[in-house]
C-alpha cells in the first residue's frame, strides 16, 4: 500500500495505517528529536508528536509531503517541550565517550579524553545556548541533512530567511567555541 | 568615486561561508568568497576556525542522534491513540448528554413556569417543577455514564 493510501485510511481512523505511517518515520523522528533534547525525554517527545499527528491527521490536505508536516510537527514539539521544561536551566547533557571520537580530528595535534570530553560539553553547551529557532534549523540540517528548500517547506519559511538563520546561528556557535577551534 | 568595501565584503564572505559548507553557494558566489579569501587573511582565518566549528558541531549532533528505535515504539504510540481516540470519544457522549440535559431543564423549567403562571392558588410551587428537572437531567447525564463501567 503506498503512502496517500496509508495516509488516506489513517485519517479516516484506521489506527492499523497510522501505525505503518509511525513505522516509516519513527526513525528519522527520534532522530531529529534527539538532536533537540535530552536523550531520556527524546522517545516520549516523539510519542508526543506522533499522538499530535494522529489528532490533527483530518488537517491534513496534502498540499505539503507527509514527512515535511510530520517533522513539524515534530520539531515544533521538541521546540515547544524544551520551552516547558526551560530546557537551558538545566542543560546537562550527556557528554560520554560516545561524542569524543568525532572531536578527536577538530584541532591539530592529540587531545586527551578529558580535553575531549570537555571539548563535547562545550559544543553541547553552545548547541543549547542558540534560540530555539536556530537550533531546530542546525538540527534539520546537520542531523537530517534537509536542503535549504526542504527546511524551507518544514518550517514554513522562506528560503532566504533558511539560509540567514543557519548563517546567524553558525556566527554564534563559531563565537562560542573559537577557543577551542583556533590553531 | 566608490571603491569595493571591505568591511562589507568580509560580512558578506560569512554568509557565502555559511552557504558554502552547506554546498548551496552559486559559482558565482564561490568565485566572490575565494577572491575575497585571496585578499582578506582574517577571513581566511576565519574560515579555516569555521570549518572546525561546523565539523565538531555537526558530528556531535549526529552523535546524539544516532541510536536505534526502542522496540515496539511504533506499537505504544498507536496504543496511546486508540486509548487517546477512545477518551476523546467518552468526552464527547458526555458533552451531548450534558447539552440534552441542558435543554431539558430548560423546558422543564419552562412549562412549570408557564403552568405556574396559569393555574389558580394553591397549585403546585414553582420550585417543584425545576426540582423535578434537575432530577431529570441528572438521570439523563449521569446514569449512562456509570452504567457503562
Amino acid at each position: 500500500m503506498d503512502e496517500a493510501e496509508l495516509v488516506r485510511r489513517a485519517q479516516g481512523g484506521d489506527a492499523a495505517a497510522f501505525g505503518e505511517l509511525v513505522s516509516s518515520y519513527e526513525a528519522r523522528i527520534l532522530r531529529l528529536v534527539r538532536g533537540m533534547v535530552r536523550e531520556h525525554e527524546a522517545e516520549d517527545v516523539a510519542q508526543d508528536a506522533f499522538l499530535k499527528a494522529w489528532r490533527k491527521l483530518p488537517e491534513f490536505d496534502g498540499r505539503s509531503r507527509f514527512y515535511t508536516w510530520v517533522y513539524r510537527i515534530a520539531s515544533n514539539t521538541a521546540m515547544d517541550w524544551r520551552k516547558r521544561e526551560k530546557y537551558r536551566r538545566h542543560a546537562d547533557l550527556p557528554t560520554g565517550p560516545e561524542g569524543e571520537d568525532a572531536l578527536a580530528e577538530d584541532r591539530p595535534g592529540p587531545r586527551s579524553g578529558a580535553e575531549r570530553r570537555e571539548l563535547a560539553a562545550a559544543i553541547d553547551r553552545a548547541i543549547e545556548q542558540l534560540p530555539e529557532h536556530y537550533h531546530t534549523i542546525v538540527v534539520l540540517r546537520e542531523v537530517e541533512g534537509l536542503s535549504y528548500e526542504e527546511i524551507a517547506e518544514t518550517l514554513a519559511i522562506s528560503k532566504g530567511t533558511v539560509e540567514s538563520r543557519l548563517f546567524r546561528a553558525r556566527e554564534r556557535l563559531r563565537e562560542s567555541l573559537k577557543d577551542w577551534m583556533e590553531p | 568615486m566608490t571603491g569595493p568595501n571591505p568591511n562589507l565584503a568580509c560580512a558578506r564572505s560569512g554568509l557565502l561561508d555559511s552557504l558554502r559548507s552547506d554546498g548551496a553557494a552559486t559559482p558565482d558566489q564561490l568565485a566572490e568568497l575565494a577572491a575575497h579569501h585571496a585578499a582578506c587573511a582574517a577571513c581566511r582565518g576565519q574560515h579555516l576556525v569555521a570549518a572546525r566549528v561546523d565539523r565538531a558541531v555537526g558530528d556531535r549532533l549526529r552523535r546524539r542522534a544516532a541510536g536505534s528505535v526502542p522496540s515496539g515504539f511504533a506499537g505504544a504510540v498507536v496504543a496511546a491513540a486508540v486509548a487517546q481516540r477512545a477518551q476523546a470519544l467518552a468526552e464527547n457522549r458526555f458533552l451531548r448528554r450534558a447539552a440534552a440535559a441542558a435543554v431539558l431543564v430548560a423546558l422543564v423549567a419552562g412549562g412549570s413556569m408557564l403552568t405556574q403562571s396559569a393555574a389558580p392558588d394553591g397549585a403546585r410551587p414553582l420550585g417543584e417543577g425545576v426540582a423535578s428537572a434537575r432530577d431529570a437531567a441528572r438521570t439523563v447525564v449521569f446514569r449512562p455514564r456509570f452504567e457503562g463501567r
